[in-house]
């Protein structure tokens, strides 16, 4: 896809700092932030300048295509494309809505207590959508079940009964960048916890909570 | 090599009159990417999850206990009231056979109410079974919950915890190849000799390599890219069937 235009890509704050990405760079990395979301046991940061940037590029190619000769082989090639990316986009925005609905609670208690400067994990309109969810939920629990209970039986804790993410599950990881002094923490009485050295272009397999800073900055990436 | 499939414009028009053919066997698989509803898992460890099904069968399971305090009028709750009144108490040092919720509920670091004594097979005996061959013990009639139960034992203080967890891992371990094993490689045939001997956890297991196993072979026919109903819809749409025919 060397036709498209050189994107742009404006720093969160809207600083005049501008990233340009190649639109094969922008897939790369559409592709890295689905992987990465499609294996983290919780749900990462947002990736939005990603997402609009992609949907943005997708429109380009398809009035390209409009405007094409018909029947000519590159459209139905150029097509295909498209709903490939299309198809890595929407599973990756899925994903992303599966783990809203699965930790909703923990997650807008996060959202709650977030610092100003530190990015969201969640785009506006997820945030909306968890609300509604989470809205939902206490209706339908309060409907179906607790208004017929004892009145002093009748709250719920959703953060308590919805289980939490499991950030010591395992995932494997390949090394982007060389990391030094990662430290492991035991997992059995006999061990002690000890320091590894991660080399560029190996593969892991580790607990998720250790690496988990890591796969924020983009130093690592799930497999 | 293999070219990856995609939905293109021209090869969309071709599958339907291919799998048209298959007929009725053709409607009942679930997509393969996603599903529409996702119920809440067991817990791990110590932990339950409240809002699991698989969790609140579990905790129904029964756990041998002592009382140590007089429990007055509860007979007829805890079990005791055949032969015995409604108001008829709990003497002091019976043996009760309780469900682990309620035992987890009663249950106090100071034993106040209730001392747990451990089932038989978490005691010495099972446990040297246990770590001679996993493979050959038959799960599913000690307790269809043996793992998750064992698990929950570890609230209790027993002297007994680590041993107990030991146990669970290395049998667990034991097991785990020949469950792998048997869901990969059985497919399109009759399971049920197979799960027979397996606890809960093991089914779970074993049904996830299934689904693993046929929705690969389904990518592979290429019925992967057809749409198929939903299983929610599906089901709706067999109770408004029979509503219309009573």
């Amino acid at each position: 896809m060397a036709e498209g235009p050189e994107l742009r890509e404006r720093d969160s704050d809207g600083s005049s700092e501008e990233l340009v990405l190649t639109p094969a760079q922008l897939i790369r990395s559409l592709e890295q932030a689905w992987l990465n979301e499609k294996f983290a046991p919780e749900l990462l940061e947002s990736k939005s300048e990603i997402v609009e940037c992609v949907m943005e590029q997708l429109d380009h190619m398809e009035s390209n295509l409009k405007r094409a000769k018909h029947g000519d082989l590159k459209v139905s090639i150029h097509r295909m494309e498209i709903e490939r990316i299309r198809y890595v986009l929407s599973s990756y925005l899925r994903c992303r809505l599966v783990k809203i609905e699965k930790f909703f609670p923990h997650i807008l208690e996060k959202e709650k207590s977030r610092v100003e400067g530190e990015p969201s994990i969640l785009s506006p309109e997820e945030f909306a959508f968890a609300k509604e969810y989470m809205a939902n939920t206490e209706t339908y629990l309060k409907n179906v079940a607790l208004k017929h209970m004892p009145p002093n039986l009748q709250k719920v804790d959703l953060l308590r009964l919805v289980p939490k993410p499991n950030l010591d599950s395992f995932v494997f990881l390949r090394v982007q960048e060389r990391q030094e002094n990662i430290l492991v923490e035991p997992e059995t009485d006999e061990q002690r916890e000890y320091v590894i050295d991660l080399e560029e272009g190996s593969q892991h397999l580790i607990r998720y909570k250790t690496i988990a800073p890591l796969v924020a900055s983009g130093a690592v990436q799930l497999i | 090599m293999r070219v990856v499939r995609s939905p293109g414009p021209a090869a969309a028009s071709a599958w339907p009159r291919l799998s048209g053919s298959r007929g009725v066997g053709a409607r009942r698989r679930p997509p393969a990417m996603s599903e529409a509803y996702f119920p809440v898992g067991p817990g791990l460890g110590p932990e339950e999850n409240f809002l699991s099904l698989e969790d609140i069968l579990m905790s129904q399971e029964k756990l041998p206990g002592r009382v140590e305090a007089a429990l007055p009028r509860l007979a007829a709750v805890l079990g005791k009231g055949a032969g015995a009144g409604q108001s008829d108490g709990i003497p002091e040092g019976s043996k009760v056979e309780i469900p682990l919720w309620l035992a987890k509920g009663l249950y106090d670091n100071k034993r106040r109410i209730l001392s747990v004594e451990l089932p038989k097979i978490y005691k010495e005996g099972w446990r040297t079974v246990f770590s001679a061959d996993a493979n050959v013990v038959d799960l599913h009639k000690m307790g269809p919950f043996y793992y998750g139960f064992g698990s929950q034992l570890q609230n209790f203080d027993n002297p007994e915890n680590p041993e107990i967890a030991q146990t669970i891992l290395q049998t667990f371990i034991g097991r785990f190849r020949r469950i792998m094993d048997s869901s990969q490689n059985a497919y399109n045939e009759d399971t049920s000799a197979l799960v027979a001997r397996l606890d809960e956890l093991e089914r779970a297991l074993f049904r996830a390599g299934q689904k693993g196993l046929n929705d690969f072979q389904c990518w592979e026919k290429g019925q992967a890219s057809q749409i198929t109903a939903s299983s929610l819809v599906q089901n709706y749409r067999k109770r408004k069937f029979t509503d219309m025919d009573g």
